[in-house]
């Protein structure tokens, strides 16, 4: 088959997958994003994908999920992920209201038009950032300190987390140098360890006495499943009818303004922009229904262009999402990888155009839309009522101890099994304990990589 | 008669404790664990032995076993799913009553948002909330108000 052509199946054909994958995954209320797009997309660039398979694959997992996240959230009134946390509020209002469906639908009609407008803009905005990218390469290590005491101070530790930061860092350099006495050099097992910690943490406070207390309880989880009501004939609602002009304005609005503040949290951005549009609205039902759509969409936009603009600019993980669940875009060894002493980056930056970047970008979104959205319109239901009578949460644990279990052993044996319980339990109990989230973590391990050799070698 | 400590809740499912987000029984999840790892590590060895030799180069077989190691992963939840259920009761919601949706909007005033006039919306918003069955409760709500500061 000519090369080009399977080039162009292959990535279809991933992000076909990405997306029914994450439709799936996002009704499963509390699978954060990094715990599970970051180790799935880590095997499709280990297995080999061509660049532009991997790039629409995380395109597509993350635009689904963000779309069928709206389902637990709206209909049971349980987050689907971190990102429906700004979600919850508005959404239970309107399901005690009785009108849980329109607040489905408000939400999903603004994640389709604010993924189509932070594509172009992300592509846009990272064009012209792009001409300080040597610069920036250069200085790597530099800003890598920079941007993870940002991030750190702008997570809910604040201080506490830019603090942390230095035990977390030091810990991973020595984890380092002890694997390296081994002959054993780990990179997968760190990120593993960081996005899965809080779990790990949660199974081993639940083996502790003192934490026994907490933990323990008497009833089974109480959820009321609304009822659905469709209001339209077809399969695929228009968007554009689903939210009335101002709406759609507001969305837009928030879409473009979200795809250009990369740098910042994107949970913080979807709370602001919410915010933000909710105090100019009057009427508590418009304001409701308004806030659910800009913040849903603002969930696609600073997921979307966190990625890209770093991503096409830099090649350097200088984001939230960046360096959490998008961490295998810019750094999977042995196949991707960001240099330490020189900057000098191997990943998508490298083998991907900006021209690459805007088609696939589109198509992924064309492609998540297609999956996602119809699916969550027309059968959120059935599929929210499966999830909480047939899926138990024993099974979703199980699930993801197997994937600890086989992607260490896979990656470094025994050594790398208990590099991931370490990095694990720590950085899950910093989350916990200090609000030290797992992005903030993913900065610390770059600062062990890319930071502190440049900082040893200053000190001599 | 009155018991006020409450009761240790060693049901069916042993005791319960709330884990990463959601309800689990305790003695059960131990199980699950252990059939994921078992079911994952078995899959993913008997590929390394099996497909992992055939592949062209020992990086791709090792890469192909793990990919059968995550496919075991996913097998292992499935029997898990089978053998043990969810710890949460699902309530089928009953049309909610007007004095219930009344309370709903006397939260919102108190969270601090303004309940608004239905007068003051744009048609294509009134029109929705006709369709929803929403304009009459949020129209009886503030003739409610009204009559109340007028009485008081």
């Amino acid at each position: 088959m000519d090369p080009l052509l399977y080039d162009i199946l292959v990535a279809l054909g991933l992000g076909l997958l990405g997306a029914v994958l994450f439709s799936a995954i996002g009704l499963i209320s509390g699978t954060d994003e990094t715990t599970t797009i970051a180790p799935v997309t880590l095997l499709v660039v280990l297995l080999g994908a061509p660049p532009a398979g991997v790039f629409t694959f995380w395109m597509c997992a993350a635009i689904s999920k963000h779309m069928t996240h709206a389902v637990p959230t709206a209909l049971l009134g349980i987050p689907g992920d971190t990102m429906a946390l700004p979600l919850l509020q508005q959404a239970s209002a309107l399901r005690n209201l009785g009108a849980p469906h329109i607040a489905l639908r408000k939400m999903l009609a603004g994640s389709v038009i604010s993924a189509f407008i932070a594509v172009p803009l992300a592509v846009l905005f990272a064009v012209i950032l792009a001409p300080f990218g040597t610069y920036i390469t250069a200085s790597a290590p530099w800003l890598f300190i920079a941007a993870s005491v940002l991030i750190a101070y702008f997570s809910a530790g604040r201080w506490a987390s830019v603090i942390a930061l230095v035990p977390f860092t030091l810990l991973i350099v020595a984890l380092q140098s002890f694997t390296g006495a081994h002959e054993v050099k780990l990179g997968v097992s760190y990120f593993l360890g960081i996005a899965i910690g809080p779990l790990v943490a949660e199974l081993i406070s639940a083996a502790s006495p003192l934490e026994r207390k907490r933990m323990n309880r008497s009833e089974p989880r109480e959820t009321t499943l609304a009822p659905d009501v469709k209001g339209w004939g077809g399969y695929f609602p228009n968007p554009f009818r689903v939210l009335d002009r101002s709406q759609v304005r507001a969305t837009a609005t928030a879409a473009a303004i979200t795809s250009g503040t990369f740098v910042f949290s994107p949970v913080a951005m979807t709370v602001i922009a919410g915010e933000i549009v909710g105090a100019r609205i009057k009427h508590a039902y418009h304001r409701l229904t308004s806030v659910l759509a800009v913040r849903n969409g603002v969930t696609e936009s600073t997921y979307i262009a966190e990625a890209l603009i770093p991503l096409i600019a830099f090649g350097l993980p200088l984001s939230p999402v960046a360096a959490g669940p998008a961490a295998p875009l810019f750094n999977a060894p042995p196949r991707f990888t960001v240099n330490s002493e020189t900057g000098v980056v191997n990943n998508l930056h490298t083998l991907m155009s900006v021209s690459e970047f805007l088609i696939w970008g589109l198509v992924s979104v064309v492609i998540a839309t297609l999956i996602a959205y119809p699916f969550a319109m027309n059968h959120a239901r059935s599929a929210a009522a499966f999830v909480a009578k047939r899926i138990s949460h024993e099974a979703i644990i199980a699930t993801f101890v197997g994937l600890i279990l086989v992607i260490g052993l896979w990656e470094g044996g025994v050594i790398a099994l208990l590099v991931i319980l370490t990095v694990g339990l720590v950085g899950g109990l910093l989350y916990r304990v200090l609000g030290m989230n797992t992005g903030v973590q993913f900065m610390g391990y770059y600062a062990a990589v890319l930071s502190v050799p440049a900082i040893l070698k200053l000190l001599g | 008669m009155n018991n006020p400590t409450p009761a240790p809740a060693s049901g069916p499912d042993g005791q319960l404790a709330e884990i990463w987000g959601d309800v689990v029984s305790r003695p059960q999840l131990g199980k699950a664990i252990l059939i994921g790892a078992v079911v994952s590590l078995a899959v993913y060895a008997v590929a390394l032995a099996t497909i992992a030799p055939l592949a062209s180069t020992p990086a791709i077989g090792k890469a192909l076993a793990m990919l059968a190691g995550i496919i075991g992963c996913i097998l292992g939840g499935a029997i898990c799913a089978r053998l043990f259920q969810p710890k949460r009761r699902v309530v089928e919601q009953i049309a909610p009553g007007a004095i219930w949706q009344t309370e709903v909007l006397d939260q919102i005033a108190i969270e601090g948002g303004a309940i608004g006039s239905v007068e003051d919306l744009p048609p294509a918003v009134a029109q929705e909330m006709r369709e929803v069955g929403l304009y009459s409760v949020f129209q009886d709500y503030e003739q409610d108000r009204a009559r109340n500061r007028e009485a008081g």
